[in-house]
């Protein structure tokens, strides 16, 4: 009797127990059924999100080899206004120098003119001039035009390279 | 959950009806003696325990980031960022060279980069212009000092010590004027300086550069300076100051003097 009991007994615990594991099992099968779709749901936004990261890697690599091209044609430019001014500076000094040539070969134009007048005064008998005078600026003359042909040289030497 | 975990949560937890079960066993216990119950007991299954709630780890794996570099908001690293272009504005000429900040005011260059001039121009490597205060050279090597008025973007370390024959190099700078450039090599080994320039020996690499490179930053892989580029060969080896040159004039506070001005 105390056996049939004791089996009775354990045959309901049994049933129970498997009962409620069973029903723990289900319990675990609806989490982890869970668990799969966030875990899929994440993997894709995961991979949404690496494309995302991507591109915008792409676009960054873009943004920067613009910014190096930009940064290369602002310095280029740069150079070339450097170049420019340069260039400007030197034509000016160009130009100066050009004027002051030609000042020097017009007042070589000018003395060698007086000269003229004085010799033709001097051979006509218009007039009479010291000769050591006459010949001092003659002197004269020659000088200022020997130094105006000299930087005339000078200028077109420049002007030539 | 490992075997013995179970077995504990078994042995932990009884509920009502495992009470049930117990009578029953203790009842044939007295039948059979004491001794082997414990056993048979240990090997009755038990009703489940609490249930776990938390099956999902509370602190996720975190994956290392790949990407190397200390990275600016613009997304230039250090190396990029340190380099700087410069415009020798000489009297009647135009140069251009690089260089690389030491310091927040502080860059390096060569000698020959900034002499004779007029006008010395720093621009960054996302083009921003940088107001030079002032300019030094070095007598002893091919060095020079430029002070700037503003902060420069990035500067690196200088490395502790040369570097030796085999060791990686990286040349960061604007050969032949152009735009900013990183190259890469190897160092090939020691020589006495070709032309002159340095006191000592300087450093010989297979990184290619170009004119205008003169004043590059040589970085090594941790990239700290182990010297600056001053020269190249026709067979294509660059040619640095090394670091301890560097280093030696850097400590020594007459090495450098202001450049003179070009004379029109």
């Amino acid at each position: 009797m105390v056996l049939a009991l004791a089996l009775a007994a354990s045959t309901v615990h049994l049933y129970r127990t498997s009962t409620a594991w069973e029903a723990r099992a289900g319990a675990y099968l609806q989490d982890a059924r869970g668990l799969g779709e966030d875990l899929a749901s994440t993997r894709a936004a995961l991979a949404g999100t690496e494309s995302e990261l991507e591109a915008v890697r792409a676009q960054l690599a873009t943004a920067q080899g613009r910014i190096v091209e930009l940064a290369d044609e602002k310095a280029q430019i740069g150079d070339d206004r450097e170049v420019q001014r340069q260039l400007v500076d030197y034509q000016e000094r160009v130009s100066d120098a050009a004027g002051q040539v030609a000042l020097a070969l017009d007042q070589c134009v000018q003395g060698q003119g007086e000269l003229i007048g004085y010799l033709e005064n001097t051979v006509t008998g218009v007039a009479q001039y010291d000769p050591l005078e006459l010949e001092r600026f003659r002197t004269d003359v020659d000088e200022l035009c020997q130094t105006a042909t000299e930087a005339n040289i000078a200028l077109q030497r420049e002007l030539s390279r | 959950m490992s075997t013995a975990s179970r077995d504990a949560r078994r042995r932990r937890v009884r509920g009502p009806s495992g009470t049930t079960g117990a009578v029953g066993l203790l009842a044939a216990s007295l039948l059979v003696g004491c001794a082997p119950v414990q056993g048979v007991l240990d090997e009755v299954p038990q009703m489940p325990g609490p249930r776990v709630t938390d099956l999902v780890p509370s602190e996720a794996p975190m994956t290392a980031p790949t990407g190397t570099g200390i990275l600016s908001p613009d997304g230039f690293d250090a190396v990029q960022r340190m380099a700087v272009r410069i415009r020798n504005v000489g009297c009647g000429t135009l140069t251009t060279g690089s260089g690389f900040a030491i310091d927040a005011t502080v860059l390096i260059t060569n000698r020959h980069v900034v002499e004779q001039s007029d006008e010395v121009q720093v621009s960054t490597y996302d083009g921003r212009d940088i107001d030079v205060a002032t300019a030094s050279t070095a007598a002893l090597a091919d060095l020079a000092i430029v002070r700037t008025v503003e902060d420069l973007p990035s500067y690196p370390v200088l490395a502790d010590a040369d570097p030796v024959r085999g060791d990686a190099v990286t040349v960061v700078g604007y050969p032949q004027g152009g735009a900013l450039t990183v190259t890469s090599g190897t160092v090939i080994g020691e020589t006495t300086d070709p032309i002159n320039e340095n006191l000592g020996q300087v450093l010989v690499t297979d990184a290619p550069v170009e004119p205008g490179s003169s004043g590059s930053a040589a970085l090594d892989e941790e990239g700290r300076v182990i010297g600056v580029v001053y020269a190249k060969n026709a067979a294509g080896q660059s040619f640095l100051v090394p670091v301890s040159t560097l280093r030696r004039l850097l400590d020594d506070t007459v090495a450098f003097t202001p450049t003179q001005a070009c004379e029109p």
